[in-house]
């Protein structure tokens, strides 16, 4: 066991911090799901890239660093602590784009990565149905073969970032009478495309963060078939696993949460109980908790190890402490917890709010948590079906 | 950066787990309920064998000169088997206080200790209870800040009902003498720290042993026993009940073992990691009792089953070494008090 960076590593946090330090924007931007912030934060992407900072993790000649996942948990660290903007084109950046690297032709990845790491197109997904949501495998959507296309049809909701998107990716059923998991295809689809119309969700907070995606005879060149066709459903969990796992809910996030969360008490603490005094601390501990799991998650992974079942454990395990975080901001904040996040002058509070809110998806998406809990006792535990 | 263990201190492990498997069965444990010395010699010197109790001596000395981090796992395991013997109060606690005295004393406890000759004690005022107390032949106590050397028949101990059959617990009545001292007030604070920090992290290691263990058996028992025609085990409420305590467990292991890390490394914040460590496992351990018995149901109630044997281990280490006010009070204070920087790029050091 050996807990020190090394020189290389101190290195790259350095670097990191420098350039965050330099070009992260000065002012707070609008949100990304307002059509001027989704602009505004595709300008974000584009910068990252100019820096090499959009996707550290994809080898080099993807335009990545190849950077390990050390080196992945420090520029986490340097961009919350330097408290840049979020990331718009996260779907593509850490759920396609790896999947891509690992399953795409090198016609498709000369195609769709150049793009993705530069910020002119920005992907959602699509996965859940109206109808199919933890139980993604009973999904109808087609997508019938004539000639060299797909035909299109059905409906997908909950597409997260679909309403300002360029592009989308989702799992659709391409053979005909086949059932659960079997002739699924993982397809790559222009939202411009005619017969394809996206219609906003607002979301709990008002912002029209997701949305659903209606299917009319849309044709899909079936070069944008990612993988075999009957292959979409392998493809998707290696995407999800990637979704549940280190990637996209990296310690950085929930322990810039927690440190903010001790600013906001010791702020209030006049107007603080002391059971919310160690629910603040008991969260600081828990986001410390997450970060050396992640470690030695990554210890694992780098040395040949695998991650199976565990990302279970961590989906649940961040999402509790999201919403515990968010919940005592809550309460910490006085009066202004009552206010919308259109309020003119909550500021701060309004970043609290948004959270609050948003906290509470936590344990819904990305398979809920009482899927999750399925997942440990099954896959973990041993126990039976 | 990497936070493994070696194949070494993993092979060790491994070693002592399965010699815990076969020499520590639930039906040994509960035969030492009814013996006079609750202690089991042939376990003591097989453990002696493998060289465990003196794992922390120095080599030169008869011991395997290894660390903390090496002895979190294999506390980990003693936790596992609720082992009855003393091995982490002396080849834990004892043996790293040995390694603080100065060099200058006749005697050469730590060749004795790590030859399973000598029992070896340390009482500390945080703990009122000193377990296997009966077995010492000298004790190592604090009084006020000094460390005194007494031999088992210059303490009065007072035997108390244990919750726990298998831990037997002494109250401790002794007067310092100058003679017994054998650090003074000022040098023996530092020593006293340390110490206290050791006995921490060991009860936390053995915590995350425990708990898996009554999560182990929770799972076996849902396993095979059948309600409305299938076991019990295949509905969702026994699953999420069983699930929320892996999770709990998963995330305090990686505590457990940054605090072994700390501590051996003598970092900065190996308190403030121990504290953490103390908590967390102990948190994981009081909710896999609760729900290991919660799974059981009624079954899981009665001095019959073996789940007590665990239970009451975890229930009775969790006060030990400063209870969860103890350690949260610390933590709080260094946290929203001193801004002890836990902060982003501040996990490690």
């Amino acid at each position: 066991m050996d807990l020190k960076f090394s020189k290389k590593h101190q290195d790259f946090r350095k670097e990191a911090r420098a350039w965050f330090k330099k070009n992260k924007p000065e002012i707070k931007l609008p949100s990304f799901d307002t059509p001027e912030g989704f602009e505004i934060h595709r300008d974000w992407e584009r910068k990252l890239s100019q820096g090499k900072w959009t996707a550290v993790t994809w080898p080099k000649k993807f335009g990545g660093r190849g950077a390990d996942l050390i080196e992945w948990l420090i520029f986490e660290e340097e961009y919350y602590s330097s408290g840049a903007p979020g990331r718009v084109n996260q779907n593509g950046i850490f759920l396609l784009g790896p999947t891509l690297i690992d399953y795409g032709t090198s016609k498709q990845q000369d195609r769709f990565l150049p793009e993705m790491i530069n910020g002119n197109e920005i992907w959602a997904q699509a996965w859940s149905e109206p109808n199919s949501g933890s139980d993604l495998a009973s999904l109808a959507c087609k997508a019938d073969r004539v000639g060299d296309k797909f035909i299109l049809n059905g409906q997908k909701t909950w597409s997260s970032r679909a309403v300002y998107a360029d592009w989308a990716f989702g799992l659709f059923r391409s053979e005909k009478g086949s059932h659960r998991h079997h002739g699924l295809s993982f397809i790559l689809f222009p939202l411009n495309t005619p017969g394809v119309t996206v219609k906003p969700i607002s979301q709990l907070d008002g912002e029209p963060g997701f949305a659903e995606i209606f299917f009319d005879n849309a044709e899909i060149s079936t070069s944008n078939l990612l993988g075999e066709e009957g292959q979409g459903w392998e493809i998707t969990m290696a995407t999800a696993g990637f979704e549940r796992g280190l990637m996209l809910r990296s310690p950085a996030r929930f322990k810039a949460t927690a440190s903010a969360l001790v600013g906001l008490y010791l702020k209030n603490k006049k107007e603080a109980s002391s059971g919310v005094r160690g629910r603040v601390v008991d969260c600081v501990l828990d986001a410390e908790a997450y970060s050396l799991n992640t470690y030695w998650a990554a210890s694992k992974l780098m040395n040949g190890g695998e991650i199976g079942a565990e990302s279970s454990t961590n989906k649940i395990f961040w999402s509790e402490l999201d919403c515990e975080m968010y919940d005592l901001a809550s309460s910490l904040l006085g009066a202004e917890a009552a206010l919308g996040i259109a309020d003119k002058e909550a500021n701060d509070a309004v970043e609290w709010i948004k959270g609050f809110l948003f906290s509470l998806a936590g344990p819904i998406y990305a398979g809920t948590n009482e899927i999750q809990r399925n997942i440990i006792a099954e896959r973990i535990l041993g126990l039976p079906k | 950066m990497d936070f493994r263990f070696t194949d070494q201190q993993v092979a060790f492990r491994d070693t002592v787990k399965s010699f815990f498997k076969d020499m520590s069965s639930s039906n040994s444990i509960r035969a030492l309920w009814k013996d006079a010395k609750g202690f089991d010699d042939n376990r003591w010197k097989t453990l002696k064998n493998l060289g465990v109790i003196g794992m922390l001596i120095e080599e030169e000395e008869g011991g395997l000169g290894l660390n903390d981090v090496d002895f979190v796992l294999i506390a980990e395991e003693a936790g596992y088997a609720a082992l009855p013997e003393p091995l982490i109060d002396v080849g834990w606690i004892t043996a790293s206080l040995l390694k603080e005295l100065p060099n200058n004393y006749k005697e050469n406890w730590k060749a004795k200790l790590a030859n399973g000759d000598l029992i070896a004690l340390t009482g500390y005022e945080l703990n009122k209870f000193l377990p296997s107390a009966h077995l010492a032949d000298i004790f190592f106590l604090q009084s006020g800040d000094g460390l005194h050397l007494l031999h088992q028949e210059e303490v009065k101990l007072t035997k108390r009902e244990s919750l726990d059959p298998s831990l037997r617990l002494y109250s401790l009545d002794w007067a310092p003498k100058d003679s017994q001292r054998l650090v003074h007030r000022s040098e023996s604070a530092d020593i006293w720290l340390k110490i206290s920090n050791i006995g921490a992290l060991s009860i936390a290691a053995q915590q995350l042993g425990l708990a898996r263990k009554v999560i182990d058996m929770a799972v076996d028992y849902v396993k095979t026993r059948e309600q409305f025609g299938k076991p019990i085990g295949s509905f969702q409420a026994i699953k999420h009940l069983l699930a929320d305590v892996q999770v709990q467990i998963e995330f305090a292991k990686p505590v457990v073992y940054r605090a072994a890390y700390s501590l051996a490394h003598n970092l900065p914040g190996r308190y403030r990691d121990v504290s953490h460590a103390k908590l967390s496992a102990s948190r994981a351990a009081r909710l896999a009792a609760k729900n290991s018995i919660q799974a059981h149901g009624a079954i899981g109630y009665t001095w019959e089953s073996d789940l007590q044997i665990y239970m009451k281990r975890i229930w009775v280490l969790d006060i030990m070494w400063g209870n969860h006010s103890w350690h949260q009070n610390r933590l709080e204070e260094e946290i929203l008090n001193t801004r002890s920087e836990l902060g982003l790029g501040q996990t490690f050091i």
